[in-house]
């Protein structure tokens, strides 16, 4: 369930976004585009890996989608991730459902946003 | 803007790789794309890219191997590998610069830094180019310089059955030289050179040694003179501080001896044959091309050498050689090589194989430069043949001229090599030099040792008189203060041939030049059967005049065999 009406610089870092759109001009919406389909497919993977409990697996899984948040200013979405990797790191995989189901609904807000404002 | 570069992308993730084209673009670089390790050393291989930005995490292959076998491939060409990763932990990083990487940047990526790092490994694959294009220049500017010094070194008559050396190809840059050529008289000169200092310096004093080496032995100039134009040209055109160390060894086929000067090499080993004794002649002398040539006098040292004695030279490469354990060779065990053995005929190779077997898997600090050789016959080694390729067809037939040298000029100057010079120029007499020169020099010899100063041949009957006759000469040599010889030269054609004539007249009160000629002594008994014989092959006349100072010989050619 989607917040009504997110706060965009909770869930978004304007600095990071402006520098992009500036460097990427016409580009800019197919990187959106492109995150936001990546983002998808990403967090179907880190399921799968939280379904099987490896805590391995989860840790690569969930820094390599920190990484491509961080591209693209979603920092709510990327430290949400980033603890789930520190968790998995130390082999702690009891949080680890209760963090995917923040993710998904994190990648909810974003995507809303990211509509909204650019495509 | 700075010259576009090629610059290959390696990410999995489509949001990074485009971000990173987009900075790369903007630059002005054009960007190659892979997503994984696999395909980025594919696009490696493919469009060969100036620098690679790798992802360190990417499925297939990761950023680490990939970088191995890339920099692997790239053997000597540098291609930078910046690596791109949000690790942060110390061991990985480390492991991204152990596995090739050059560089390494943290994610999100600051676009300043990174287009700083572009150009700064821009800047070093510049400078490496230079580098490597410095280095193919100088091997190749090696190997002409090389071509141009085999040219000038030749091997003269190192190839002669009594001689063996070993020279590495590429020595002259290690300053090592070795010479040999035959003298118009029969003899030889042997030289074995080692300049100070390494590569070009060191090459370069090589070359004209060469040139003087070969062309003032070839026309008969002795041994010291040899030397002393070879130092006075090596102090005039080397920089202070190269100099080049060496021996010289003259060998006389006729008379079986050796004349040896020793100039800052190790001692010149001579090995009797018969008895296996080893006579060790050190340097008396500072190298060549340190003192002014005012300053400079070669003192040689003569010797008897039996048909099968042995003089071996070396540089200190072979004393100096290091064993892995950082021992030297060192002359004890060169020498022992000697008392040990039981054929001096395989010293030169037991020598090579024992510095070798020495150094073993150790560094090769010098060349092993090593040169050997044996007294023979005359007959066995026969008269040298010189390529002149000099003068006109025929040259000057009908000349003539005069030549008298006073005391002070019979001291200070040998007029042979200046007179076999003008001969030679006749192209009918180049067969004939090495005989020519043999009884020039007889004749002239004799008109000073006999005719000025006065000497008894009968000294010279064995080993010891042979050196007292020399010291007495050289003694009333410096004494002398009244005294001429003249040449007198004419040539003139005849026929299809041409004839020469000599005649010598010295200021002295007259001597037996039948018995000097023929070489017969009082006795009856022959000291020396090679001018006899060499007149009565060369001269159509020949004979003694006047008070017994003044002789006459007369060459025609062609000769009728």
């Amino acid at each position: 369930m989607s917040e009504q009406n997110p706060e965009p610089s909770d869930h978004l870092d304007e600095a990071t976004l402006n520098e992009l759109e500036a460097l990427l001009e016409d580009d800019f919406v197919d990187l959106v585009e492109t995150f936001l389909k990546d983002a998808q497919v990403r967090y179907d993977e880190l399921a799968q890996t939280v379904k099987s409990t490896v805590a391995e697996d989860i840790r690569r899984a969930a820094h390599s989608f920190k990484g491509s948040s961080l591209n693209v200013g979603a920092t709510r979405l990327a430290a949400l991730c980033r603890e789930l990797e520190d968790h998995a790191r130390e082999g702690r995989i009891v949080y680890a459902k209760e963090l995917l189901e923040n993710i998904h609904h994190e990648m909810t807000v974003v995507d809303t946003l990211f509509r909204q404002r650019y495509l | 803007m700075a010259e576009p570069l090629k610059i290959l992308v390696a990410d999995d993730n489509e949001t990074d790789r485009m971000i990173l084209r987009a900075i790369v673009q903007q630059e002005g670089h054009r960007v190659i794309e892979a997503a994984n390790g696999r395909e980025a050393v594919e696009r490696f291989l493919a469009d060969s890219p100036d620098i690679i930005l790798m992802d360190a995490l990417m499925p297939v292959m990761d950023g680490l191997q990939a970088s191995r076998e890339i920099k692997e491939r790239a053997g000597g060409d540098l291609v930078p590998i910046i690596f791109l990763t949000s690790l942060q932990d110390a061991q990985s990083l480390a492991e991204c610069l152990d596995s090739g990487g050059d560089d390494f940047m943290s994610k999100p990526y600051n676009r300043v830094i990174l287009k700083a790092k572009i150009k700064a490994f821009s800047r070093m694959r510049l400078m490496h180019a230079q580098l490597q294009e410095h280095n193919r220049q100088m091997l190749l500017e090696q190997q002409v310089a090389k071509t141009v010094f085999d040219n000038v070194a030749h091997s003269g008559c190192l190839n002669l059955d009594n001689i063996r050396h070993s020279l590495s190809p590429l020595a002259v840059f290690n300053g090592d030289t070795v010479l040999a050529e035959r003298k118009p008289d029969g003899g030889m000169l042997l030289f074995l050179g080692d300049f100070t200092g390494h590569g070009l310096p060191a090459a370069i004093g090589a070359m004209p040694l060469a040139e003087i080496f070969y062309g003032m032995t070839s026309k008969g100039f002795s041994m010291e003179e040899v030397l002393r134009e070879i130092n006075s040209r090596l102090r005039k055109i080397l920089p202070v501080g190269v100099f080049c160390c060496g021996a010289m060894v003259e060998l006389n086929f006729y008379d079986k001896t050796a004349r040896i000067w020793v100039g800052g090499v190790p001692d010149v080993y001579l090995v009797r044959h018969r008895t296996g004794d080893l006579v060790k002649i050190p340097s008396t002398s500072l190298p060549l091309g340190v003192l002014d040539p005012h300053e400079f006098d070669p003192t040689a040292s003569d010797h008897n050498m039996d048909v099968g004695d042995r003089v071996f030279l070396w540089s200190d490469g072979i004393i100096e050689s290091h064993n892995p354990m950082g021992e030297m060779f060192g002359e004890a065990r060169l020498e022992q090589l000697f008392e040990e053995t039981d054929n001096p005929d395989d010293l030169f190779d037991d020598i090579l194989s024992a510095v070798d077997a020495f150094i073993g898997k150790g560094n090769r600090d010098d060349d092993i430069t090593l040169c050997t050789a044996k007294m023979v016959h005359i007959d066995d080694i026969g008269m040298p043949t010189f390529d002149t390729s000099k003068g006109t067809v025929g040259g000057p037939m009908d000349w003539e001229m005069s030549l008298e040298l006073r005391d002070q000029s019979l001291k200070a100057f040998n007029p042979l090599p200046l007179v076999l010079n003008i001969l030679m120029e006749v192209e009918g007499l180049r067969g004939l030099s090495g005989q020519l020169y043999t009884l020039l020099a007889e004749l002239f010899n004799n008109a000073l040792d006999h005719g000025i100063l006065r000497l008894d041949s009968q000294l010279k009957t064995n080993a010891q008189g042979f050196a007292a006759y020399y010291l007495e000469r050289e003694r009333r040599l410096n004494d002398l203060d009244d005294g001429r010889i003249s040449l007198h030269i004419r040539h003139r054609p005849v026929g299809k041939g041409g004839e020469l004539s000599l005649r010598i007249s010295d200021s002295g009160p007259g001597f037996d030049h039948q018995r000097m000629v023929s070489g017969i002594d009082e006795n009856g008994e022959s000291y020396s059967g090679r001018g006899i014989t060499l007149v009565h092959q060369l001269c159509d006349r020949f004979e003694y005049r006047d008070r017994g100072n003044t002789v006459e010989a007369t060459v025609c050619w062609p000769k009728q065999n």
